[in-house]
């Protein structure tokens, strides 16, 4: 086996009966190398130990104070998006990697969220009360679908999401008295919160930068701590987490109703944002794309959501708005990016290796045939 | 064994799967600090036994666990009542580590609301420190180093696999420790330092119970067994006195050699004891 | 009285094309595991190839038939070039990547045909039969009769031929099938083309109803995605049942609750039968014990 291609071996190969010193020693490195990166990206190798809380304040301040500089325009925009579908998708994260549920509603409990906002923050409600409301409701609409989805197999729960999503558009659209239907319906106030002025995009972005880094925050300590365990546990095989004593159907429903607050707050920023919500706000078509940017996402951990989540914001916002061809070129790039990269853009790296490690094994005459194995 | 004192009892319990009888009428009680052992042929009932009194399956019959009746209790419920089972091929979880399946095992042993983690990050530090030295100290049993924790689940060899599993079965604290064939995959050094491990804990006044196709081992640390064959019990008593009944000699001794888990055993007839 | 029939009959017929869908859905689903969101956009595409094959002068029946095949293509090659190398992988990957053909399929609809909506003429006159109150048009009869020709032949295909029980065998272990001789990629394939065909040919029989939108793959997907649940996934006598019940569903609940929400009503009876009936109506009892 060449150098190059043993590189991606190691780890696979490693001896673990008496785990020798020199193997634990280059793991540790090769973690704090990786520590460097992670640190942006929140994400730690160790699903132990969650990082610092200082290192993660250092970082939002950073981003707060000089991004705003950077980036204006039409741009900010799409930068201030991009954040609150980061929230949504971070929630559909928790749903799906750790509730096991594929759910295609995570957009209709966002809309749930905006609307609740939109309609009760005013000269009575103020807005830190509206947004956790908005927070509340969502955590019911998706706990309802945990309830129900608890009772039957992962295919019938796309249907239920389904329904679900649908319904509620339905009753945004129906409801007219209430939500405006079609026409959509405007924000009564304009919101502060924290000396920020929300209606700039600028004091936005701060807001949502704060709010992306707790929410990033909670779901990284859900994932670490031992309820967020069991619920992985609970993903992988139901017999060990039974074992373990794991009430499964009760965890499950706590992701749903957790994944769910998220969206809530999520949908009450686009509100904010917008100064308008409508129904096409929360389509079907949104909640795919949240779902695109979990499964891009590739590891479920909050850090790398983010990132899918700028990544297919800008995307779609730049390609879906332009032309079909523009469409064409996103449908396109999806198909490709799900078929050639499995682990999704943690899995990039790997995958980089991995043909890296290929070349040379062609180059030295023998096929190597993992890449892309599961 | 004073009366009165046991651990694990079962009464009269079957477990039907649509029209058939995986298992009739068990009978058999466990004290703690004993060895209880399960045998019999493949297919015999005895994982579908583990499986009632873990509540995975439905199953008839009484069941208790430190004299309190379990039977009618989910999984759960059974499980916080000091219930720890290992599995016959425990599925090696990808992206968990050691240390991951090792807290789960910790799971009810130690509430810990998921936002301790978030809000006091410190408590759950000392909590993941304390939840650390634990697994050392119940891998260091079987001579496993903590080096080992962090390693990924799919990389272990079936042996340490197994004995990992058992680790996790230990980390709920459990009164009543259920075993699935757990020197299957495991060479013999591996065997001798379970069976050390098995002895210590007994001495611990746990109460385990085992199925395993490995007579030699049987033999040696069982203080009592029961034989099954085709979900009935077919012989009860000491493993001196159940390797003299016919059945179960004609059953284990007549093939190869003493370790017969490699190959399936015949079937013990049912005899009229 | 009579309102109640003529929503029932109605429903009947509407729900006949909701049906084929769902049995296409159904099919794919069967052999492959794999929920394919771009089914609906598979029917629009055969819908639109009818259009155009009409327009060039040839009779409809014949453009019809070009839709059909057009639909047919489109599985096979969504099945070859997109989902062959995500069967080992986790359910979403596939899902998503049947998302991403939708996407394709509609946007390659709005570059060949144009985003305005267009008419398709129906194989059948829509001048109503009227028995007493009721009224039934020969489209609704052609329909229906397409329908149960075409599923009947489906569900002796599936029953009878070599290939139809290889996809039942598949859905329960790909391994087995190996064993009779059969390639489970050829399998996938012919479930897709087949399950294409049935959706090209769904959508040429109801454009002449709902009109031709690219966007309007989407909600026909999800139609067929119903029928096929609520009678049973895999199932294709369920999704045919299952078909029919929500368009009933449908049109008595916007005969008798609101317009607005007779959607809504359907979805809450599917929910509600997949609490009582995990499998949905008729759906089998395959689902694979799992072992401790
Ligand atoms: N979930 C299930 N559904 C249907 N039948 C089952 C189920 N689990 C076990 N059985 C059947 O019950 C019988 C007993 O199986 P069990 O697994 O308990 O045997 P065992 O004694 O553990 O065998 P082995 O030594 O091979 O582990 C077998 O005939 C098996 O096929
Ligand atoms: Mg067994």
């Amino acid at each position: 086996m060449p150098a190059t291609g043993s590189s991606q071996r190691s780890e696979e190969a490693a001896a673990p009966a008496a785990a020798p010193l020199a193997e634990e020693h280059a793991a540790r490195h090769a973690r704090a190398a990786r520590r460097g990166l992670a640190t942006i990206l929140g994400d730690r190798g160790v699903p132990g130990r969650q990082r610092p809380l200082l290192t993660r304040l250092i970082a939002v301040a950073l981003l707060v104070q000089v991004v705003p500089g950077l980036v204006s325009g039409p741009n900010l925009l799409t930068l201030n998006l991009a954040c609150v579908y980061a929230m949504a998708a971070i929630g559909l994260s928790i749903v799906f990697s750790l509730g096991g549920f594929v759910s295609v509603a995570q957009a209709a409990v966002m809309a749930v969220g905006g609307y609740i906002l939109i309609l009760l923050f005013g000269p009575t409600v103020g807005f830190p009360v509206a947004l956790l409301l908005a927070g509340l409701g969502g955590a019911l609409v998706s706990a309802l679908t945990g309830i129900v989805g608890a009772r039957v197999k992962s295919h019938y729960f796309i249907l239920i999401s389904l329904a679900l999503a649908e319904t509620i558009q339905l009753v945004i659209t129906n409801a007219t008295s209430v939500t405006g239907g079609a026409n959509g319906v405007g924000l009564k106030a304009p919101a502060s919160v924290l000396g920020l002025d929300l209606g700039l995009p600028t004091d936005y972005f701060r807001f949502i930068t704060i709010l992306t880094f707790v929410v990033i925050y909670l779901a990284d300590s859900l994932r670490a701590s031992r309820a967020g365990l069991a619920l992985r546990a609970q993903t992988v095989d139901g017999y060990l987490a039974l074992a373990a004593g794991v009430a499964i159907g009760r965890y499950r429903i706590m992701a749903t109703a957790i994944g769910g607050v998220f969206a809530g707050l999520a949908g009450g920023m686009v509100a904010i944002r917008d100064g308008y919500l409508g129904p096409q706000n929360f389509g079907l078509d949104t909640s795919i794309l949240l779902l695109l940017m979990v499964v891009i996402a590739g590891t479920g951990r909050a850090g790398s959501v983010v990132v899918s989540a700028l990544i297919l914001t800008f995307l779609s916002q730049g390609l879906l708005t332009l032309t079909s061809t523009g469409t064409l070129i996103y449908g396109m790039g999806l198909i490709v990016l799900i078929i050639f990269a499995p682990e999704g853009l943690g899995g990039l790296p790997r995958l980089a290796r991995g043909a890296l490690g290929r070349l040379g094994a062609r180059r030295a005459g023998t096929a190597s045939d993992d890449g892309g194995e599961r | 064994m004073s009366a009165g004192e046991i651990g694990l009892e079962l009464r009269d319990v079957s477990v039907q799967f649509g029209g058939i009888h995986a298992v009739q009428g068990v009978d058999f009680s466990v004290a703690p600090s004993r060895v209880h052992g399960l045998v019999g042929p493949n297919g015999s009932g005895k994982t579908t036994i583990l499986n009632a009194i873990c509540g995975f399956v439905g199953s008839d019959g009484e069941i208790e666990v430190g004299g309190a009746r379990i039977d009618g209790m989910g999984s759960y419920g059974r499980m916080r009542r000091g219930l720890g089972r290992t599995f016959q091929n425990p599925r090696p979880a990808r992206e968990l580590t050691v240390r991951d399946l090792l807290r789960i095992g910790e799971h009810d042993r130690k509430a810990q609301p998921w936002w301790q983690v978030a809000l006091t990050p410190r408590a759950a530090d000392r909590a993941l420190r304390e939840s650390n030295e634990r697994a050392s100290r119940l891998l260091a049993m079987v001579d496993i180093g903590p080096g080992l924790l962090e390693q990924q689940l799919v990389n272990l060899p079936a042996g340490v696999l197994k004995m990992v599993d058992i680790a996790r079965a230990l980390m709920g604290a459990p009164r009543v420790l259920l075993l699935d064939e757990p020197t299957s995959g495991m060479n013999d050094v591996e065997i001798d330092l379970l069976h050390a491990a098995l002895r210590e804990l007994s001495g611990d006044s746990l109460t385990i119970l085992l199925v395993e196709h490995n007579l030699r081992f049987m033999f040696d640390i069982c203080d009592s067994m029961t034989v099954l064959a085709t979900g009935r019990v077919v012989g009860h008593g000491t493993p001196t006195e159940v390797f003299q009944r016919e059945e179960v000699i004609h059953a284990y001794m007549g093939s190869s050699t003493a370790s017969v888990h490699e190959s399936r055993p015949h079937p013990v007839e049912p005899s009229a004891g | 009285m009579s309102t109640f029939i003529q929503a029932v009959v109605a429903g009947i017929a509407a729900g006949a094309v909701y049906g084929l869908l769902g049995a296409g859905f159904s099919l794919a689903y069967k052999t492959t595991g794999i929920i394919n969101f771009a089914h609906g956009d598979i029917a629009m595409l055969g819908a639109y190839v009818t259009f155009s094959v009409f327009g060039w002068g040839a009779p409809l029946f014949v453009a019809a038939l070009a839709g059909v095949v057009a639909g047919g293509l489109a599985g096979a090659v969504m099945e070859r070039g997109v989902l062959r190398p995500l069967y080992k992988r986790p359910l979403v990957a596939g899902i998503l990547a049947t998302v991403g053909v939708s996407v394709v399929l509609q946007s390659v609809i709005q570059l060949v045909w144009g985003s305005l909506p267009l008419t398709l003429p129906s194989l059948a006159s829509s001048t109503p039969w009227r028995i007493g109150s009721v009224a039934f048009s020969p489209a609704q009869a052609v329909l229906l009769a397409v329908t149960i020709i075409v599923s009947t032949a489906l569900i002796f295909a599936v029953d009878r031929t070599r290939v139809g029980r290889g996809m039942r065998a598949c859905a329960q272990d790909s391994g087995v099938v190996v064993l009779f001789g059969i390639s489970p990629e050829r399998l996938y394939l012919t479930a897709f083309a087949i399950a294409g065909m049935l959706a090209g040919l769904a959508g040429a029989l109801i454009t002449p109803t709902i009109g031709l939108t690219p966007s309007r793959g989407v909600s026909l997907s999800v139609l067929g995605f119903a029928a096929a649940v609520l009678g049973g996934l895999g199932s294709v006598t369920g999704a045919i049942v299952g078909g029919i019940a929500i368009a009933v569903l449908r049109n008595l609940a916007s005969v008798y609750v609101s317009a607005g929400y007779a959607d809504a009503v359907a979805y809450l009876a599917i929910v509600l039968v997949l609490l009582v009936r995990v499998r949905g109506l008729l759906g089998d009892d395959l689902e694979t014990v799992r072992s401790v």
